[in-house]
């Protein structure tokens, strides 16, 4: 649907700009594990879904008060606005696109400024957040060593200009960016600045026409297990398994004061209480089972209403490490037929203490349970 | 079995485990009832590593009395339990960052498979390792266990002859890093130690150069014997030349346990024994040293004899091993059917004797007491030197440097190369004459850094 360009510049369709943008990299990162992501685009804010296998699909949604200007005009004409994109479903006035996640993340970090991939599993990262100029200097010089690919020399350069910035003091350096849509079948265009005397950059990453997604519908009213822990904890358990592990099994078990359950999963266990949550891989070497109590400094809610037992793949559990590392609390739900969600709520830099619950992203990812049988 | 370690005990179990796993990729373990032992030999069987803990080192150490795989063993007095297994899962899991910080216990138990009847799972023996963490959080890692087809145990050290010193690991640490070493997993650099009245010698080793001919750096490092807390070298000087890669991983052991290394050895061609104690903890390690051809001179040897050739198939004759001897094997496979010695101290290697050199220093015949003789005569080593410790690049360059035996007439060498080694060794032992050397009964005891720590002289050609 294009439109004259003297309509365009009045009106695009998306338009959105933040002061830093690491919150907002950060939050594409933790879906980074495709390529290819869809975009969609909806009054409240942003969706990036990305899919693997048909079977495991990630979802960064990043709700527009983390912009600092946020404006979408709707696509299509005002008087019918169901007509055009509706793959979400529940909000038919949306607009999509398909974009190279790669791609985007790297403009994004073409003053090398955006900071550290998430792959440092340092504790407490997220203060960083909170306010621009507190990261320390080692903090990033170690993360940067980690940082693979390009723009290397760019980041650390400006890892050092941010850290002697810190030290001395002065005013917050950071990467502001404008990204406009100007509509379908326009790209994605990027204006980058680092600040306002420095060098802006303008980034036109094409973009493409959404194709339908996996649809994953999790269902409350079905949902067998739900546990909110620490992130840290799961990170932990996660990185324990050994490399060679192929499968990864939660098995719940109802707190011990509720009905009894009847079907012991695992009766290997020599710890006479069952354990309310358990995390089994099985590999080459051996196997492994963590067993976490019913304890309010570990899980931080805990509902389990049956016994249950469903194994994931551990390949597609491993590629929410990433959004698990910087994220704070996870929730973990399963459903009847073992389909997984995993919601890691990414902490806003916005020091906010009443609203920032609400302005939290959240990345969340799906994933169908391995058959039994196999 | 079953085993507690706190968390302080678990650090140093880590330790040794991590140490363990640069000396071989399968753990021994053994358990008595008094005792916990930990080995591990090397691919090519040249360096044997060995921790025993006392059983007070657990907070709890039992020892099921039910099924004793002593017996078929031949163990007559022992109940012991023994597993084999792969070093890297157990390391990794216990190594892990988190277990630092937050396990409090950890329990290890080896459950025997035909004990686990309460499900289909299989009948293998498991190592369970439970690590207990703050707040209840219990992880249990199930690793596999193997019955393991054999014991390793190191030769017996030989008392008669035997050099003594013992040195911090700082010290000696100090004396390797001085000698560029080429990285990477297949660098194995040997040194040269010569042990002098008064002074070390330390020199790199020639052959140890990589495929690609680099390392063509020979460094030269004289250092006083005051730097060792106790000097005690029954002949000097003495000669010998082992392989650093075991020896450095020892050296860091002892580092991170502030533990003095206590160096015994022989002879150029018998094992280097390394004793490290500590708390409840008996380290050994012991590395297969080689000998170094005319390093008695002082001059930069031109040969050196390495380790493994290609004539190591021809039969020993037990009668020759006190002329000639070659690096043996510092573990031997200990048969079933033999009888096993107490603990894992065993039986006495037999020397191979491989191929002759002519005018090589040697210790005087005697010096191996009957006693140790084999116990067997028939038993026959299970393993012989192989050339893992050097490239094939380092065969071809013996055989060309090789030639220049000068000392030998083409019939010792047509021999030597392709001729039976008994009749090579037969004729051998007939014609050298071995010196007696003339220092063997000196014995120098080294002052306690009473002078000012000499500087090491580093001289590099």
């Amino acid at each position: 649907m294009l439109q004259p360009s003297d309509d365009e510049e009045i009106s695009p369709v998306f338009k959105a700009s933040v002061h830093d943008i690491r919150y907002f990299t950060a939050l594409l990162r933790g879906v980074n594990f495709v390529n290819r992501a869809t975009v969609t685009i909806t009054d409240r804010g942003l969706t990036v879904t990305v899919e693997e296998a048909r079977t495991l699909l990630g979802t960064a949604f990043i709700f527009s008060d983390i912009f600092d200007e946020y404006f979408y005009h709707s696509e299509s004409p005002p008087p019918a606005p169901s007509s055009q994109d509706s793959q979400e479903g529940e909000v038919v006035d949306n607009a999509a696109f398909e974009v190279p996640l790669n791609t985007l993340i790297e403009c994004l970090n073409i003053f090398g400024t955006v900071g550290p991939a998430s792959t440092n599993t340092s504790t407490g990262k997220y203060k960083k957040w909170r306010k621009a100029g507190d990261d320390s200097d080692h903090d990033n010089g170690d993360e940067g060593r980690g940082r693979a690919g390009m723009s290397n020399g760019a980041h650390n350069l400006g890892v050092g200009a941010r850290g002697i910035d810190s030290y001395f003091g002065g005013p917050e350096k950071r990467t502001g960016m404008r990204m406009t849509y100007v509509g379908s079948g326009y790209p994605l265009t990027l204006l980058i600045a680092e600040d306002a005397l420095g060098p802006t950059s303008t980034c036109e990453i094409t973009t493409f026409d959404a194709e339908p997604h996996l649809e994953l519908e999790f269902d409350n009213s079905q949902m067998v297990l739900k546990i909110i822990l620490k992130s840290s904890w799961l990170r932990d358990a996660l990185s324990e398994l050994d490399p060679s592990c192929d499968k990864l099994t939660f098995i719940g078990n109802p707190p011990p004061d509720a009905s009894v359950s009847n079907s012991r999963q695992n009766p290997k266990s020599r710890i006479g209480v069952q354990p309310m949550l358990r995390i089994q891989a099985t590999g080459t070497f051996g196997s492994t089972e963590m067993d976490y109590p019913n304890d309010r400094d570990v899980l931080e809610t805990f509902e389990c209403t049956r016994a249950v037992k469903f194994s994931y793949r551990c390949g597609h559990i491993s590629r929410t490490l990433r959004a698990l590392q910087s994220s704070t609390k996870t929730s973990l739900r399963i459903d009847e037929h073992g389909l997984l969600s995993l919601q890691f709520l990414m902490p806003s830099p916005k020091p906010q203490g009443a609203q920032s619950e609400v302005s939290d992203a959240f990345i969340e990812f799906r994933c169908l349970a391995l058959d039994d049988d196999v | 079995m079953q085993v507690t370690l706190d968390s302080f005990a678990l650090k140093s179990f880590t330790k040794s485990l991590n140490c363990l796993s640069r000396y071989g990729e399968e753990l021994t373990i053994y358990a008595t009832p008094e005792t916990f032992s930990l080995s591990a030999t090397n691919l090519s069987k040249s360096a044997y590593c060995r921790f025993k803990y006392e059983k007070q080192f657990f907070s709890k150490y039992v020892l099921n009395e039910q099924k004793s795989t002593g017996t078929e063993w031949g163990l007559d007095e022992a109940i012991s339990v023994t597993g084999q297994m792969l070093i890297k899962p157990l390391l990794s899991i216990l190594k892990h960052r988190t277990v630092e910080k937050t396990v409090e216990k950890c329990e290890m138990s080896i459950i025997e498979g035909n004990l686990r009847m309460e499900d289909g799972s299989p009948v293998e023996d498991n190592l369970v390792v439970r690590l207990y963490c703050k707040h209840g959080v219990v992880k249990t890692h199930r690793l596999l266990l193997l019955t393991p087809t054999s014991l390793m145990a190191p030769g017996v050290p030989d008392a008669y002859n035997e050099s003594n010193l013992t040195i911090g690991p700082k010290a000696v640490k100090d004396m390797i890093e001085h000698f560029p070493l080429a990285r990477g997993v297949k660098s194995d650099p040997q040194l040269i130690w010569s042990f002098g009245e008064s002074e070390v010698e330390l020199r790199s080793l020639e052959s140890s150069i990589d495929s690609k001919g680099k390392a063509q750096l020979i460094t030269e490092l004289t250092i006083s014997a005051e730097e060792f807390d106790v000097y005690n070298v029954y002949a000097s000087p003495t000669t010998i030349a082992f392989h650093l890669r075991e020896f450095n991983a020892t050296i860091a052991f002892a580092e991170s346990m502030s533990l003095s290394l206590n160096i015994r050895f022989t002879d150029p061609s018998a094992p280097l024994f390394i004793d490290v104690e500590g708390d409840s903890l008996e380290a050994l390690f012991v590395i297969s040293t080689s000998q170094v051809h005319g390093a008695v001179t002082g001059a930069p040897s031109q040969y050196y004899q390495p380790l493994a050739n290609k004539k190591r198939e021809r039969d020993e004759t037990p009668v020759d091993q006190n002329r000639v001897k070659k690096p043996t094997k510092v573990a031997q496979r200990i048969n079933k059917l033999e009888s096993l010695p107490q603990s894992t101290q065993v039986v006495r290697p037999t020397p191979v004797v491989q191929r002759t050199e002519s005018d090589m220093t040697m210790p005087p015949p005697s010096f191996i007491p009957p006693a140790i003789l084999p116990h067997n005569p028939f038993q026959e080593p299970l393993f012989w030197p192989s050339s893992s410790q050097l490239s094939a690049a380092n065969g071809v360059a013996f055989q060309g440097t090789g030639l220049g035996l000068e000392y030998m007439d083409a019939d010792e060498l047509a021999n030597m190369l392709e001729g039976e080694g008994e009749e090579v060794a037969y004729d051998f032992s007939a014609m050298v004459v071995l010196p007696v050397n003339p220092h063997r009964s000196y014995v120098r005891r080294a002052n306690f850094r009473v002078l000012s720590k000499s500087e090491p002289t580093c001289t590099t050609t």
